[in-house]
């Protein structure tokens, strides 16, 4: 009888127990579950949802015309070939009908527009927080294009400059322009020549940068799906930034020249005599 | 007739200690029961979400594979260019139209030894040497150029009179149109 009524006590004590030791750490692992659940199933959503806006963006990039891709990977190549450069002044200067004097080249980094800087900063901030830099869910530092700074020197007649220089302005390798000088070679009658371009000789000394940007190999997509990335960011709104082509297009083939009301001006040849 | 009470005062303690200790039993075994119970439920719906997890784990490594796929590594690729050419061309001034402004505001008797032409930003310092026939001419020059579309601080930087005529230093800005 006594035992009975000891066994009453004795269960209190041991649900105590099994309360402490089993059921609240068991409690416990079921919360801290529960919310890596959420976290997981959040973070599967926000990968599903992106997968699926990222199909959409390669979609409209396969509608593309193959000729509108073509012309941006020639805008800014993925490897700087200078045999390709040459080929195209050759090109350009055939076209316009001046003779290549001399060219040079030299390559210098720059900060690109997808902020680098803003990048490392972010990179170097989360970094100090305690996260490893090695983390690969780090935002994601896109390669810096490089411009290669080239200068061309030219001869033949002013048209043949001013058609050389357009067409420079106008080529599919995307060329800016920094400084133009154009000069009236002395004494030019002198020079002979059976491909001697007809009227005044000039000289004309371009400088403009044209760039290219590596195919960074080690992008992970996943990783960066929850970074600042602004490539990513905007194809993860499932599309493509197609009217960068359209203003792409229309600054090589714009043709600027506005006539003008004042009378009595306008001259072809500015170096004719 | 008097009642009498005929059962003794020990034989009804002894029976309400045998009720008490039964009901210490059933409560101990009910309140055991649950405690197991509950840890039971609780440890089943431990393994459920584990198990859950790991098939979240799992359709995340999928897609995240699907991701990385060459396809969509292209498109990222394509679509970076496509913001380096965007941010090019918007300071991008071609030369040739400022050629092509210049020449349109020029008369007919001016010659030019040289033009330069300077980008810096959003606008053109162009600097230019000619000659014309006399200072008339080349403060029409100048009045001429300030006219053009986008030009400003159109300025005579040196003029001098030689055997040809008047040999000047031009310079002016042409904003970016």
């Amino acid at each position: 009888m006594k035992l009975k009524i000891i066994f009453f006590p004795l269960t209190l004590i041991i649900s105590f127990a099994i309360f402490i030791l089993m059921i609240k750490p068991e409690w416990e692992s079921l919360g801290i579950n529960k919310v890596q659940l959420d976290t997981f199933s959040e973070k599967r959503d926000t990968l599903l949802n992106g997968k699926q806006n990222l199909q959409k963006a390669f979609d409209e990039y396969e509608e593309l015309d193959e000729s509108d891709r073509q012309l941006i990977m020639n805008a800014v190549p993925p490897y700087n070939n200078n045999d390709d450069f040459i080929a195209e002044i050759y090109k350009n200067m055939q076209g316009s009908g001046a003779f290549l004097v001399s060219t040079a080249l030299k390559e210098k980094n720059t900060n690109s527009a997808l902020n680098r800087t803003e990048c490392r900063d972010d990179k170097a901030n989360i970094a100090q927080a305690g996260t490893s830099t090695e983390d690969t869910s780090l935002p994601y530092c896109p390669p810096e294009r490089t411009i290669t700074d080239s200068r061309v020197e030219i001869v033949g007649n002013y048209l043949n400059i001013k058609d050389f220089v357009k067409l420079i302005d106008n080529q599919n390798r995307l060329a800016i322009p920094t400084k133009t000088t154009i000069e009236r070679i002395e004494n030019n009658e002198e020079i002979e020549g059976e491909e001697r371009p007809s009227g005044d000789l000039v000289k004309g000394i371009l400088q403009f940068d044209f760039f290219n940007k590596d195919i960074d190999e080690r992008i992970v997509l996943s990783n960066m799906a929850e970074s600042n990335d602004k490539v990513l960011s905007s194809l993860l709104l499932g599309s493509v930034n197609t009217q960068a082509i359209d203003a792409f297009k229309d600054s090589i083939t714009s043709d600027a020249f506005r006539p003008v009301s004042v009378s009595g001006m306008g001259k072809v040849d500015l170096f004719a005599k | 007739m008097k009642k009498i009470n005929l059962k003794s005062n020990e034989l009804t303690v002894n029976r309400d200690k045998r009720k008490s200790g039964n009901t210490a039993l059933s409560f101990g075994i009910i309140l055991l029961l649950m405690a197991l119970g509950s840890y039971g439920v609780l440890m089943l719906m431990n393994q459920k979400t584990v198990k859950e997890i790991d098939s979240v784990k799992g359709e995340i490594a999928k897609v995240k594979k699907e991701m990385d796929s060459s396809e969509f590594f292209e498109l990222y690729d394509f679509q970076s260019r496509l913001y380096e050419v965007e941010d090019l061309i918007k300071d991008k001034t071609g030369q040739h139209v400022n050629l092509e402004k210049i020449a349109a505001f020029t008369l007919p008797n001016t010659n030019f030894v040289s033009v330069e032409q300077k980008v810096t930003g959003q606008q053109t310092e162009v600097s230019a040497v000619i000659i014309v026939p006399d200072h008339y001419v080349l403060s029409q020059q100048l009045e001429a150029y300030s006219l053009m579309d986008g030009a400003k601080e159109v300025s005579l930087a040196s003029s001098e009179q030689g055997d040809e005529g008047v040999k000047a230093e031009l310079r002016f800005i042409i904003n970016k149109s």
